[in-house]
């Protein structure tokens, strides 16, 4: 569960109140210049408010850094060149986000036993990428990448999954999939998730759930008034 | 012409500044940090361990103050950039220019120190297997550390600093270790190398960080014609060791390379050169090598 209150960011947050309870699929809508990144930011770590508190599961984590966070929430970007790192394998990113929220030590980052849980969680992506552990995730498609970063989300099981206008950069198909995807793997995990978004379909095909940002506030909060919200 | 005696002089020293090549490459390549320290951290791990020898310690015990000495420049290096929010650049200028004034301090009297007699450590045997033996353990040591979970978070943020964050490494931590790690070596490099020429200079750090980043370049430029390790039939771990090897391997090959470029520039007859066109050379060079890079 994640629970903001009285938030204070700049100029753009301004008393920002909102509650999203475990397991529940949140879309977040607004403008733009509505404030929506810079709340994933707030709730992220990466920027700290000015005043109010932040709870995650009952823990107040409003003055904990953003790597005091990461055991906690975990981001998929918007651009997938900015969730993975190019110049490093599949395998090298993966153990990256398998090591979140754990202590980074000295000992071999390569194991069997790591490589078996990749290729799990690889193969329930259905793109092969099982099978390109050496690749460079530079040497993947955009898509494919995208697809990758999911992966790599679920890897450890944080609490919060921020999804800032995932499928931006992607085609209709691929973006299908990987909403799909993500879609399936939260409610499995069971994980809260916030998502920005712009499309209607995506709207209306999960739970029509929404948030509406305005002004840095929460103007709405609910189900089912999305679609009419769009029409106006 | 040159002689094999001059190859092999040019090979023990391209060996001693790989250390330096190593540092170099952990800043400019791994974190990404443009750090130009070195030029002032060189000359410290130098007379730190010129000051002790003099006054009778062990000469490895110089070389291990000298690398914490190193050390400890990167630590203020990263303390201006991390905590006082200073420009990257800035910050190693400053600290370079400000180690001026301490090593003179270390130094005590005169500028320079003579070693001539002293124990060296080059004094336990051949030199050129000497400098091997040093960077061939750093290579090792760094391998290790780089193929770690600590070492994959400490190359990641030179990639992809919000990447690092969104993933749980402390970024500004990662920042100061690397910039200890590196000029602890440049430090031990300085060190070694004026073990090695058996005399010691306040001003023998300028252009250390441009011959560091030559042998980084040229090192770049052979590893990119050998990308073997992706067709090696062994296992995951190993080969992912040997790909981070050669890397690290690559730098030092790289000052070799330079030192022998430089010494064969030198030597040549025909060209006219002399030792005091070394910085032309090695600028030369740099441009020649980089500016290739640019066309493909």
């Amino acid at each position: 569960m994640l629970r903001m209150k009285n938030i204070y960011v700049r100029e753009v947050l301004v008393d920002l109140n909102l509650t999203v309870e475990k397991g529940e699929f949140l879309m977040v809508l607004g403008d733009n210049g509505a404030g929506k990144t810079t709340l994933f930011n707030t709730i992220s770590g990466a920027i700290q408010p000015f005043q109010g508190s932040i709870f995650v599961d009952y823990e107040d984590v409003t003055n904990k850094t953003q790597f005091q966070r990461a055991n906690l929430i975990a981001n998929v970007f918007q651009d997938p060149k900015v969730g993975t790192i190019s110049n490093m394998t599949l395998r090298e990113n993966m153990n990256l986000a398998y090591m979140r929220g754990r202590k980074r030590k000295l000992s071999t980052c390569c194991s069997e036993k790591r490589d078996e849980l990749f290729r799990e969680k690889l193969i329930e992506l259905d793109m092969g990428l099982e099978d390109r552990l050496d690749s460079y995730a530079g040497e993947l498609s955009g898509g494919q990448r995208q697809a990758l970063s999911i992966a790599m989300v679920f890897l450890t099981d944080s609490k919060i999954l921020l999804l800032d206008e995932i499928t931006a950069a992607l085609d209709r198909a691929n973006s299908e999939k990987i909403i799909n995807i993500v879609y399936e793997k939260s409610k499995q995990t069971c994980k809260t998730c916030l998502m920005i978004t712009h499309s209607p379909q995506i709207i209306e095909q999960f739970e029509n759930n929404v948030a509406i940002l305005e002004k840095g506030k929460i103007r709405k909060q609910g189900i089912g008034f999305a679609t009419g919200c769009f029409a106006s | 012409m040159i002689s094999f005696q001059e190859i092999i002089v040019a090979s023990e020293i391209g060996c001693i500044y790989g250390i330096l090549a190593l540092g170099i490459y952990l800043t400019f390549r791994t974190i990404d940090f443009p750090d130009l320290t070195c030029d002032g951290s060189f000359v410290t791990g130098a007379v730190v361990s010129a000051v002790l020898i003099k006054n009778g310690a062990n000469p490895f015990v110089g070389i291990l103050v000298a690398t914490v000495a190193g050390g400890l420049a990167g630590f203020c290096t990263g303390l201006l950039n991390v905590k006082l929010k200073i420009d990257a650049l800035l910050s190693g200028i400053i600290i370079a220019f400000m180690l001026y004034s301490v090593n003179l301090r270390i130094l005590g009297k005169s500028p320079n120190i003579s070693l001539v007699g002293e124990q060296t450590v080059f004094s336990f045997g051949n030199s050129l297997i000497i400098s091997v033996f040093f960077v061939g353990i750093l290579l090792l040591i760094l391998t290790y550390i780089m193929n770690s979970d600590f070492g994959l978070g400490l190359r990641s943020i030179g990639q992809n600093r919000k990447f690092a964050a969104a993933n749980g490494i402390n970024v500004n931590a990662m920042i100061f270790l690397g910039l200890i790690l590196s000029n602890a070596l440049i430090g031990m490099c300085g060190a070694v190398f004026t073990q090695y020429q058996g005399f010691c200079d306040v001003s023998q750090g300028v252009g250390c960080l441009v011959i560091g980043l030559a042998s980084v370049i040229i090192g770049e430029k052979l590893l990119d014609k050998i990308k073997f390790f992706n067709q090696l039939k062994c296992s995951i771990g190993l080969r992912n060791l040997i790909r981070i090897f050669s890397i690290f391997a690559c730098c030092v090959i790289g000052s070799i390379c330079y030192r022998i470029f430089i010494s064969l520039a030198i030597n040549s007859d025909m060209l006219g050169l002399k030792t005091q066109d070394m910085n032309f050379i090695t600028g030369l060079l740099i441009i020649f090598v980089m500016g290739r890079r640019k066309k493909c």
